[in-house]
């Protein structure tokens, strides 16, 4: 009923994100918090220890000014082996430039301290700079690159190498029925940069996405397909469905 | 807002922005149009008479683009109202949106010319945002229903804001014959041509019908309002 109600809502407002992997630059506004969910799998690989996932995130983001959002997520994640609370997230973006200077080019950065829940382990910190070009009701290019950082100062005396992941991602949407409407191609990689690490490692995907807004309600589905026959340790697809509703 | 009232807005926005397509005004040779609105709204029985109050027309030629001034205007946020309500702009300024009021606001568009959410905040906080395109940008609070303002975004400097007599005056029209618009919230605007002559004054009188009798909206997710978010 809930949802039906949102449906109905007769105005349709400007997108949050267009991709289901690639960061973007739009923000909530200044006082307001929408909650946000993924539901996503992560699919199995041909060679390697990967096998597939079940993830769901879920946490309010609020809107702190005009510059920043914070989002406090948790992560739950499925597999074979079973059903457990996996992480917590302190998720801060920060656009340079305030969310009432749309189009052109905007950059953000995000930094969002990771910590893992069960089997309790050593946070890791996620840094990813991210820039857009266009409004949202236009031709839309974006930009992501980051990294994520395990950090062994905290894991305790064990012996402890941090794992070093690039990331890379970009993408590109189009709107349509006046903005409510998106449609996007993204690429997406990570490359585990630790040394000694064979670059095989590395995963690479290429996806499609359509984003849809309407009142309250906005809503992002894609998946990513993975170079698997180039990269074998790559899943073959990671679908992710992300939706949000404005509090 | 309701249906008509966006398509009228929409329309308005049509003629403005074929308007603001016309060639930039050329320094000299400029002009004086002065005149007076009346405004007929519907009486007890229906039938339209004239009404007393006469101000918050906008009158706005068209026809030739001049730059954006450097001033910044205000649209303050004060007594759970927008002040001024009415406020002509040129295509290409930023209008700054300070909250004098110790409750907390919100100023939304969803217009066409010019849709934004500047998101919750109160005073002493102000917040600038930029009107780009030619067009009608009708501003709501999504907090408080009675928070009304229109923001018409025009392609050039001539124009002005009647008082409650509905007289008003625009200096520094180009010479030559141009279109000469009457733009009320509540009514469909109304246009005339006039010729202006260098150094010269000419008139026109206008009549604006009101044909909304409130400025019903919705929400800025297209909700009516609920009765509890109507202040505090």
């Amino acid at each position: 009923v809930v949802l039906a109600a949102l449906l109905c809502a007769a105005r349709a407002e400007a997108g949050r994100r267009p991709f289901i992997w690639v960061w973007d630059t739009e923000i909530v506004p200044e006082g307001e918090i929408e909650l946000e969910q993924w539901l996503w799998v992560r699919g199995s690989a041909p060679v390697g220890p990967v096998s597939a996932a079940y993830w769901v995130w879920w946490g309010p983001v609020i809107g702190l000014n005009s510059n920043l959002e914070l989002a406090v997520p948790f992560q739950v994640v499925s597999n074979k082996n079973g059903t457990a609370l996996e992480s917590f997230e302190a998720d801060l973006r920060w656009r340079i430039f305030p969310r009432e200077k749309t189009g052109g080019f905007q950059p953000l950065v995000r930094v969002a301290w990771h910590q893992q829940a069960q089997p309790v382990g050593p946070p890791r910190l996620d840094v990813n700079v991210v820039a857009s070009y266009g409004s949202p009701d236009e031709l839309h290019v974006t930009v992501d690159l980051g990294g994520r950082l395990g950090l062994p100062m905290t894991s305790g005396s064990a012996p402890y190498t941090a794992p070093l992941l690039a990331t890379y991602a970009a993408g590109v949407a189009y709107p349509f029925f006046e903005g409510e409407l998106r449609v996007a191609a993204e690429v997406f990689g990570e490359i585990v940069i630790n040394p000694g690490t064979p670059i095989a490692d590395s995963h690479h995907f290429f996806g499609l996405d359509v984003a849809w807004t309407k009142g309250r309600l906005w809503l992002t589905a894609g998946t990513l397909i993975g170079l698997t026959p180039l990269f074998p340790r790559t899943p073959v697809v990671m679908p992710r469905l992300i939706w949000a509703v404005a509090l | 807002m309701g249906r008509g009232a966006l398509v009228a807005n929409y329309c308005h926005l049509v003629i403005i922005t074929i308007c603001a397509l016309a060639p930039a005004a050329r320094a000299g040779d400029d002009g004086t149009v002065s005149g007076t609105i009346r405004i007929l709204t519907p009486g007890p029985d229906g039938k339209p008479g004239p009404k007393e109050d006469r101000s918050k027309v906008v009158v706005y030629i068209t026809g030739f683009t001049q730059p954006a001034p450097e001033e910044m205007p205000k649209m303050w946020q004060k007594g759970k109202s927008f002040s001024p309500d009415v406020l002509p702009i040129v295509a290409g300024q930023n209008v700054e949106f300070p909250n004098e009021d110790k409750i907390i606001h919100n100023v939304f568009s969803t217009s066409r010319a010019r849709a934004f959410d500047l998101g919750k905040y109160r005073a002493p906080n102000s917040k600038t945002i930029d009107f780009p395109k030619t067009g009608v940008v009708d501003v709501y609070c999504d907090i408080h229903e009675q928070m009304v303002a229109t923001i018409l975004v025009l392609p050039n400097r001539a124009f002005a804001v009647t008082g409650a007599d509905g007289k008003f005056t625009i200096k520094g029209v180009p010479a030559g014959t141009h279109k000469v618009f009457a733009w009320h919230r509540r009514g469909e605007p109304a246009s005339a041509e006039v010729t202006v002559a260098p150094g010269k004054e000419a008139t026109v009188e206008l009549e604006v019908t009101e044909t909304k009798l409130d400025d019903k909206h919705t929400d800025k997710y297209g909700n009516p309002y609920k009765g509890s978010r109507g202040g505090y």
